[in-house]
């Protein structure tokens, strides 16, 4: 089976090398990237596994058009590459499985079903902006209430993973994917995605800010946008730092959760050992908190469906107000 | 971006002259009301008339919120009632109304009605400091969010603009309200008891920015546009056991999705079936008219 990982990245340095050595230690084959005009040396790194045979490079410039070029690299990954199976990250994103491998797992999956979603595990930010990343990130927001707030960045949400289809459409942030060939498996999260979008003041100032201007706007980036305007990032990022006190008390009340998984795996890589590491299962109790998160995705994929709901109904009373719908209001 | 607030004054001068300094400091720009209740209402206003901060205008209801919108100029507004004291889950009012996606034309803010307290000594706000969580203030009531659910509307172009869309599901503003003073309150024993149960909440914050903001010659105002309140923006954790709250409200679901859908379907219906025959009339009209000019 090959599997091959797409990636929309821009100006992560800071991660993008550990996520692509994290995968292609994880099962993935090959890595198609699309390069959005990095500038801060992710270009360099991304190279580097383009000499070892292990990436393609697409640079991608202007405005972000990130449907587009997801797509454009997944139906490659099924023409040019000979993919089975495709994963569409992020470079703050990665990929765990939670039982076995990733290709243990896809392998398990029927014949007749070629979509399924890895459920999103949010990291907060913590203090030390020298250490690396993942050895500071170890909290993850665990929470069976969705937190629909369009400001956020810990809505809940789910990354998709696809048999190769030469014709297949995957959709902004790669949340969505739509084949005529595959069924999907939309409520069976059997890998999970960590996620680190805020990691250092730095890193959140220059992503909320240019994002905030983006093809889509998210509320998370323009209260960054907005906090940098008004000369206040300091103060927003710090409200996002999640510091010993409130680790405690997330804790006790169960919605913050230690988690040393990906720290482990990328300190074996350091180290030399390789990503031997196979997860051999969790215990009831985690496997009851994964279902409490899949619940909330479900749930906050309604409340995504009603709000599109009311987005539809208003362009209905714009038509109506035309003249249309006068009958309606009125009826003979 | 310009945050108005309509304020329907009630007849207690102490909790109106609050209620107007709390809004000032917490990012509102302008309030509009219509007479007040009592002639001590009417002193307690007199202060804010005359600084600016309040205009008082010969309406009432939707069309002083009109008037917010079409003669103030304002981008956001909120109808805010007697005894209402409306707190931004966030760095302030308009810092939680700036980042909503433009396609949401009305943010909806969570009533959160308090207790009073059967001490009756001291101020207003020192006796409102109790009060439910919401999954206990709903009683099994269907459509709860009818009562729990306040709106602040977003200015929106003119003519031809749609109908209201609202930000389900998620409520940025908290509006503490403050009953009547006189109302039987919650005792010491039943508060504990309260609390231990998890059926009463002990909420000081309303209580400590009051007191902040309580000075020698009455409430203190925002100098020079810089609030004298600091409102902290709520941690991850804070975020995550409100989001139990808010969807304790019960505001989406399947029942109601699908109802909401099929009243799409049968206006969508209604539309189509105009269509060919007001095409059909518009054309004889217009073959009639050529008739006619022959």
């Amino acid at each position: 089976m090959k599997l091959v990982q797409t990636l929309v990245v821009r100006d992560e340095a800071d991660i993008v090398d550990a996520q692509i050595a994290y995968h292609l230690n994880a099962g993935v084959d090959f890595v198609i990237a699309s390069d959005h005009e990095s500038l801060d040396g992710t270009t360099d790194i991304l190279e580097s596994y383009v000499r070892a045979g292990h990436l393609l490079r697409i640079p991608v410039a202007g405005p972000v058009r990130e449907a587009e070029w997801r797509t454009h690299m997944a139906r490659l990954a099924a023409t040019d590459h000979a993919a089975d199976w495709v994963i569409n990250t992020d470079a703050d994103e990665f990929w765990i499985p939670r039982r076995g491998s990733i290709k243990e797992i896809l392998s398990a999956v029927p014949q007749s079903y070629g979509v399924l979603w890895a459920l999103s595990r949010h990291f907060v930010p913590r203090t030390g902006a020298d250490e690396f990343f993942a050895d500071r990130m170890t909290v993850r927001v665990s929470s069976d209430a969705a937190m629909s707030d369009p400001t956020s960045p810990y809505r809940p949400h789910a990354k998709v993973a696809h048999r190769a289809d030469s014709q297949i459409s995957v959709g902004h942030g790669s949340h969505t994917a739509f084949s005529a060939r595959f069924r999907q498996l939309p409520n069976w999260h059997p890998i999970e995605v960590f996620h680190f979008p805020f990691r250092t003041q730095e890193q959140y100032e220059r992503k909320g800010a240019r994002r905030a201007h983006g093809d889509k706007p998210l509320g998370q980036y323009v209260k960054a946008y907005q906090a940098q305007v008004e000369g206040r990032i300091p103060e927003r990022f710090r409200s996002l730092v999640v510091d010993e006190a409130t680790l405690a008390r997330g804790e006790a009340a169960g919605l913050l959760v230690v988690d040393t998984r990906l720290r482990d795996a990328l300190c074996d890589l350091r180290n030399g050992r390789g990503n031997d590491r196979r997860a051999v299962g969790y215990s009831q109790e985690f496997e009851v908190a994964v279902a409490g998160e899949g619940a909330a995705l479900r749930d906050a994929d309604l409340v995504r469906v009603l709000r599109s709901v009311d987005g539809l109904r208003a362009r209905v009373d714009a038509v109506e107000r035309r003249g249309w719908g006068r009958r309606r209001q009125s009826p003979e | 971006m310009k945050l108005v607030m309509t304020l329907t004054p009630g007849a207690d001068a102490e909790v109106l002259d609050a209620q107007i300094a709390y809004h000032l400091n917490a990012g509102v720009d302008l309030v509009l009301t219509p007479t007040a209740a009592s002639q001590d209402a009417e002193e307690a206003l007199e202060r804010y008339v005359r600084d600016g901060y309040v205009v008082k205008a010969p309406s009432a209801g939707a069309a002083l919120a009109d008037r917010a919108v079409g003669e103030h100029g304002g981008d956001w507004v909120i109808d805010a009632h007697a005894g209402e004291f409306w707190w931004p889950r966030g760095e302030g009012l308009k810092d939680v109304l700036i980042p909503i996606p433009p396609r949401y034309t009305i943010v909806q803010a969570l009533a959160r009605p308090f207790l009073p307290r059967h001490d009756g000594s001291g101020s207003f706000e020192d006796r409102m400091t109790v009060r439910r969580p919401v999954e206990h203030d709903l009683d099994g009531e269907e459509a709860a969010e009818t009562r729990l659910l306040r709106p602040v509307y977003r200015r929106r172009p003119g003519p031809g603009r749609g109908g209201q869309v609202p930000l389900r599901a998620w409520y940025p503003i908290e509006v503490f309200q403050f009953p009547a003073r006189g109302e039987p309150g919650v005792g010491e024993e039943e508060l504990s008891r309260g609390v231990a149960e998890e059926t009463l909440v002990v909420d000081d914050r309303l209580r400590d920015s009051l007191r902040a903001l309580r000075g020698g010659q009455g409430f203190r105002l925002p100098a020079d546009g810089v609030s004298a309140l600091t409102f902290r923006s709520p941690d991850v954790v804070d975020d995550a056991a409100y989001a139990v709250e808010c969807a304790a409200v019960g505001e989406v679901d399947l029942l109601r999705l699908d109802k909401h859908i099929r009243e799409l379907e049968a206006r969508i219906a209604f539309l189509e079936a105009q269509f060919w025959p007001r095409v059909l009339r518009l054309l004889s009209r217009l073959g009639g008219g050529a008739r006619v000019r022959r």
